[in-house]
């Protein structure tokens, strides 16, 4: 996101939180998509998809007028929607954590670089366990910095990178498996 | 789920029509509280049980605005400015209710005790009022400098 983007998107928060009504309908129908996908990118339930986007949306508008940063609104909606899912996932996925870490992310960038259709990737990513599916998603679909992701997901940077590696490894493996090669 | 703003409560008119049902629910029970309890003779058991439920009705309202408010209607900065407006006007009517129906009864205890209630209630309304302005006045200076900066790139 360039500097003024983030600006463009600052405002869109503030007017809402003022209580402006165009820019709070303005920011449902920029964040609608990206929530369906986040959340339905985590879960494999597809009919719980809309349940818990329309709790995600409750949580916000319930908070959204105390939030005091609003330049890290991206941040604080994912974290939101995080916790939601979680609550969705916590009793479904028990998922052993490794920590390897090795080489050849450039190769699996390159690859879903050269994608054009990013639905091709979120389609791969469901191959993944849910804890890297997530950190997927934030740094590969929504670009979100390292540093943003970490405090999403409430983990050391170090554990995000971890998981995004071994995310990448098996998004590459995945996409191979179905044809896409460098 | 649809993206309509209207569908999830938000409409400004339904927040006010609340906030202002609260207000009205409370300064009913207030009222009639203030008169019940001022009476210089005992009440007809008919008489105290209709004060009763009225006052419950009125008790009712307000919590029942309070929990929307709370849960269902979240208030951005404009409306929790409208809010307290309604809240402190509301809280000036009663204060003045309590004055007239004290002095015309001699200001027996009960009735200095809700002078004093309602103006605690108007010092809370006209605190968060002034807070709400406050916070209102911050995010329109922050909208107008980002509306300035995004002009000049």
């Amino acid at each position: 996101m360039t500097t003024r983007e983030s600006l463009e998107h600052e405002l869109l928060v503030v007017r809402s939180q003022i209580g402006e009504r165009d820019a709070l309908a303005e920011l449902i129908e920029r964040w609608h998509p990206r929530l369906g996908g986040y959340v339905g990118n985590m879960l494999s339930d597809t009919a719980a998809v809309d349940d818990v986007v329309q709790e995600i949306w409750i949580s916000v508008f319930r908070s959204l007028p105390g939030l005091r940063e609003p330049s890290k609104f991206a941040s604080w909606i994912y974290t939101i929607a995080r916790r939601s899912i979680m609550d969705r996932l916590r009793t479904t996925y028990r998922t052993p954590e490794t920590t390897s870490e090795a080489a050849d992310d450039g190769a699996v960038d390159e690859l879903i670089d050269g994608l054009e259709d990013r639905m091709l990737i979120g389609a791969a990513l469901s191959d993944l366990s849910p804890i890297d599916r997530e950190v997927a998603w934030l740094v590969l679909i929504e670009d979100r910095p390292l540093a943003e992701v970490a405090t999403i997901t409430e983990v050391p940077i170090g554990t995000v990178k971890s998981r995004l590696h071994r995310g990448r490894r098996q998004l590459r493996a995945s996409l191979e498996s179905k044809g896409f090669t460098r | 789920m649809t993206t309509s703003s209207n569908h999830h409560g938000l409409g400004l008119g339904r927040r006010i029509a609340v906030s202002a049902l609260g207000v009205v629910g409370l300064a009913v029970a207030t009222g009639l509280a203030l008169l019940w309890s001022t009476e210089p003779e005992p009440l007809p058991a008919t008489t105290r049980a209709a004060f009763a439920g009225m006052i419950g009705i009125g008790v009712g309202w307000a919590l029942f605005a309070g929990w929307s408010l709370r849960h269902r209607y979240p208030m951005f900065g404009r409306d929790r400015v409208i809010a307290w407006s309604i809240a402190s006007a509301g809280s000036a009517v009663l204060a003045g209710v309590a004055s007239v129906i004290g002095f015309d009864r001699g200001w027996p205890p009960s009735a200095v005790g809700m002078l004093v209630v309602t103006a605690l209630e108007g010092v809370f309304a006209i605190t968060m009022l002034t807070r709400a302005v406050r916070r209102h006045r911050e995010l329109v200076a922050r909208r107008d400098e980002l509306v300035r900066t995004l002009r000049r790139s």
